[in-house]
């Protein structure tokens, strides 16, 4: 293998391929990063058996081969290079890797490429060599930016701790020409929705780690916003989910593609529907920044009472309007209250919530108003903005025990 | 400390094709439920002693199921090299660690964390990554020095997901989780056969006819132990100066037995080694009061063997084994072994 690159491309490749690298892995080869030369690219790949990244970089390649070399060193010597020309040559006798750029010179010992797990690849690309990875399914387009919001608005309700692995995953439903994601720790559960437009898979189900798509939104930040992100399940052994990135190759530090491979969590997913209430005593509808600002000071004093606000409800009388109430308090540290203006129908309801899940809610909605549906102070309550539909997006949050 | 099994030996048993010298029951039980459609269970328990051939044993029922030749293991798939190379992304190992940074596999002294088998939780639900299987492998079990490692896994080793097989390897069933045995299929290795371990030495790592008997004969039927000292030329010389260390020790006075003690109490896997010797030895000096002198282990020191049991009382001899068994024990439970060295070396018998 010889082949020449730019030290920057290298270095946002490298950093890309470096978020899979694995920590914990027995596998020596799983520490170490994939270089591979063919065509006029530079495909660099790492994966942790979770996540798989592949990033192809433009280059210049005399001779085409491949090899790993350890990540850390790796990423660590090219990110200390200058940004000028990287030249590599690999040793096949010896499975070392020349390193070359203005007056640096490296050799990083490496293990045979076969050792590295092949990962599947997105047909289309072409690259007629690649077809040994390629694998075939309904491949389905997504419109980036809105993909990223998806993301954002789901994966925070996902477990954060591995001992559900369920529920540190995301249900990812394609049904009638829609894809929806669901997440729940058990606590919250975050829905939303999107339509497809192209080509629509058959209906079906998967779960992905909520880690993966949180990647997934990192990379397609770096990537064409005028290039849809291309979404794969593989038709025969629905191991793993695909994802295709197209970057801005011409500019500098910039990509060609990316495809970002996860594997998928082997369970069901707790039918979540049930939980969601089906009727409302109350509707409350107030402005999202006011209601983020007013729960984000009345966290502060909830934090050494177990995260507890308490959201009083109070209807208007016809001629004022409602008013929802935040109410914070901490035995030792004191207490606080903001009220601000709502629209309000139905009886009125005192409910407290855990300061944090409104946060991370709140913090996701765009649109100016929100509506908050509740029936009684021990049943969840419903979030979703003024605007969007609740098949589009939906919260529902559980209320916690008022203190007495 | 291990010796790998290494798979790229020709065929060990006319019988089937599986790289395990031995074990044919174990093994024919294993490849009649790979043949037959979902006849695998979903956890597998290997017992025996360190060194017999279990963590061989996993790793050689690994690579049948992920084979995708025709007859399994076929030995030339990408899925075979990759276990031969011991890098399949399917087959995960869990083995006890030191608590080093970054901690490194340690099977004798070292601890199976907590955190690792939350990790195996957590990717025991992934599906596999190349095939359609994959394979937990917890060696060591018994060096989960609370029960938390094992609790953890319980409701994972009942119910994996369909694609997920866990395989456990422990020195003995007292060492494991009741919990756990009774969610696994359990394999009790045996010891190997003399016969068995010297043609697995001739034809497996080339080791001259009479090297090999005699190391059959001192493994106590552990294969990885036999092997792992055939490959270490210095081994004789080792043995010879330990042996001849405990004989002069017979004749030796107090004060220099403490120094002795003094001497090895710092170096425990060293320490093992010389109390596995030593038992080994007063075993054969019992045999050959007993007149049982066929079945001695040391045949290559008869003379010195006669001597001693000549020299000796048969309960001399008892009483002493009983001895070191008692500080063995103690030395495993962390009693302070320069004390434990110290009763050990002063009730030695005396020789003339």
């Amino acid at each position: 293998m010889r082949v020449s690159c730019l030290q920057e491309n290298l270095a946002k490749g490298l950093s890309i391929v470096s978020r899979a690298v694995s920590t914990r892995s027995t596998l020596p080869v799983l520490g170490n990063i994939l270089i591979e030369a063919r065509g006029s690219q530079l495909r660099l790949a790492a994966t942790n058996l979770e996540i798989g990244i592949n990033c192809w970089i433009g280059a210049k390649v005399d001779d085409e081969g491949a090899i790993t070399v350890p990540a850390r060193l790796l990423s660590d010597f090219v990110n200390s290079l200058p940004p000028e020309r990287v030249e590599m040559e690999l040793s096949t006798r010896t499975q070392t890797l020349h390193l070359r750029c203005a007056r640096i010179d490296a050799n990083l010992k490496g293990i045979d490429s076969s050792d590295f797990p092949i990962m599947p690849t997105i047909s289309g690309s072409n690259d007629a060599e690649d077809a040994a990875t390629q694998v075939a399914g309904t491949a389905i387009e997504l419109e980036p930016v809105g993909l990223r919001k998806m993301i954002d608005q789901v994966i925070f309700a996902a477990a954060s701790d591995e001992s559900r692995p369920t529920l540190a995953g995301v249900e990812v439903t394609f049904k009638d020409g829609l894809i929806r994601m669901a997440a729940t720790d058990g606590y919250r559960l975050s829905v939303r929705s999107a339509r497809i437009e192209g080509a629509t898979p058959s209906d079906g189900a998967v779960i992905v780690p909520s880690k993966s798509l949180g990647e997934l939104g990192r990379i397609s930040a770096d990537g064409d916003e005028a290039h849809k992100i291309v979404a794969l399940i593989p038709e025969q052994n629905r191991n793993q989910i695909l994802f295709q990135v197209w970057g801005k190759p011409d500019t500098r530090g910039g990509f060609h593609r990316v495809e970002l491979v996860s594997q998928l969590i082997d369970a069901r997913f707790p039918d979540y529907r049930a939980i969601i209430p089906k009727k409302h005593d109350t509707r409350t509808v107030v402005d999202t920044a006011a209601l983020l600002k007013a729960v984000r000071v009345a966290s502060l004093f909830a934090r050494d009472n177990a995260n507890i606000v308490r959201v009083k409800i109070t209807g208007g009388n016809g001629t004022e309007g409602g008013q929802v109430q935040l109410m914070a308090q901490s035995a030792e540290m004191g207490d606080n209250a903001t009220e601000i203006d709502a629209m309000v129908e139905g009886p009125d309801l005192e409910i407290s919530f855990n300061a944090k899940y409104l946060i991370d809610v709140l913090s996701q909605i765009e649109l100016g108003q929100v509506l908050l549906e509740t029936t009684q102070a021990n049943r969840p309550g419903k979030l979703y903005p003024v605007g969007m539909g609740e098949d589009e997006f939906l919260h529902v949050v559980m209320p916690m025990h008022s203190p007495r | 400390m291990v010796a790998q099994h290494s798979p790229s030996h020709p065929n060990p048993n006319a019988q089937n094709a599986w790289p395990v010298y031995g074990h044919r029951w174990a093994v024919r039980n294993l490849a009649r439920a790979l043949a037959a459609p979902g006849g695998t269970r979903q956890a597998y328990l290997f017992l025996g002693p360190r060194q017999v051939g279990k963590s061989t044993l996993v790793r050689a029922f690994a690579t049948a199921l992920f084979c995708t030749g025709e007859a399994k293991p076929c030995g030339h798939c990408r899925s075979c090299t990759l276990m031969a190379h011991g890098s399949h992304s399917d087959y995960h190992t869990v083995a006890p660690m030191d608590g080093g940074d970054p901690p490194k596999i340690d099977r004798i002294t070292g601890k199976l964390y907590q955190e690792q088998a939350e990790n195996l939780v957590a990717d025991a639900w992934l599906r596999p990554f190349e095939g359609a299987h994959k394979l937990f492998h917890i060696q060591d079990a018994q060096r989960a020095t609370t029960d938390r490692f094992l609790n953890l896994l319980l409701k994972t080793v009942e119910e994996p997901p369909e694609s997920t097989i866990i395989c456990i390897t422990a020195l003995d069933r007292e060492s494991v989780l009741p919990t756990i045995v009774s969610r696994c299929q359990v394999f009790d290795l045996q010891p190997l056969d003399h016969p068995t371990i010297t043609q697995a030495l001739v034809e497996g790592w080339n080791v001259p006819h009479e090297q090999a008997a005699l190391l059959a004969r001192l493994s106590a039927g552990r294969l990885g132990w036999a092997v792992e000292q055939a490959q270490r030329p210095a081994m004789w010389q080792e043995r010879q100066t330990r042996l001849e260390q405990l004989w002069a020790l017979l004749r030796a006075d107090r004060n220099e037995r403490l120094a002795l003690s003094e001497q090895m109490a710092g170096r425990s896997t060293q320490l093992y080694a010389m109390l596995e010797l030593w038992a080994v030895w007063w075993r054969d000096v019992m045999l050959v009061q007993a007149g049982g002198a066929d079945a001695c282990c040391n045949t290559d020191f008869r003379p010195e063997l006669e001597r001693q049991a000549q020299a000796l009382r048969p309960e001399q001899v008892r009483d002493y084994i009983r001895t070191m068994r008692r500080v063995e024990q103690s030395l495993r439970t962390n009693v302070n072994a320069r004390l434990a060295l110290d009763v050990m070396l002063l009730r030695l018998p005396h020789l003339t």
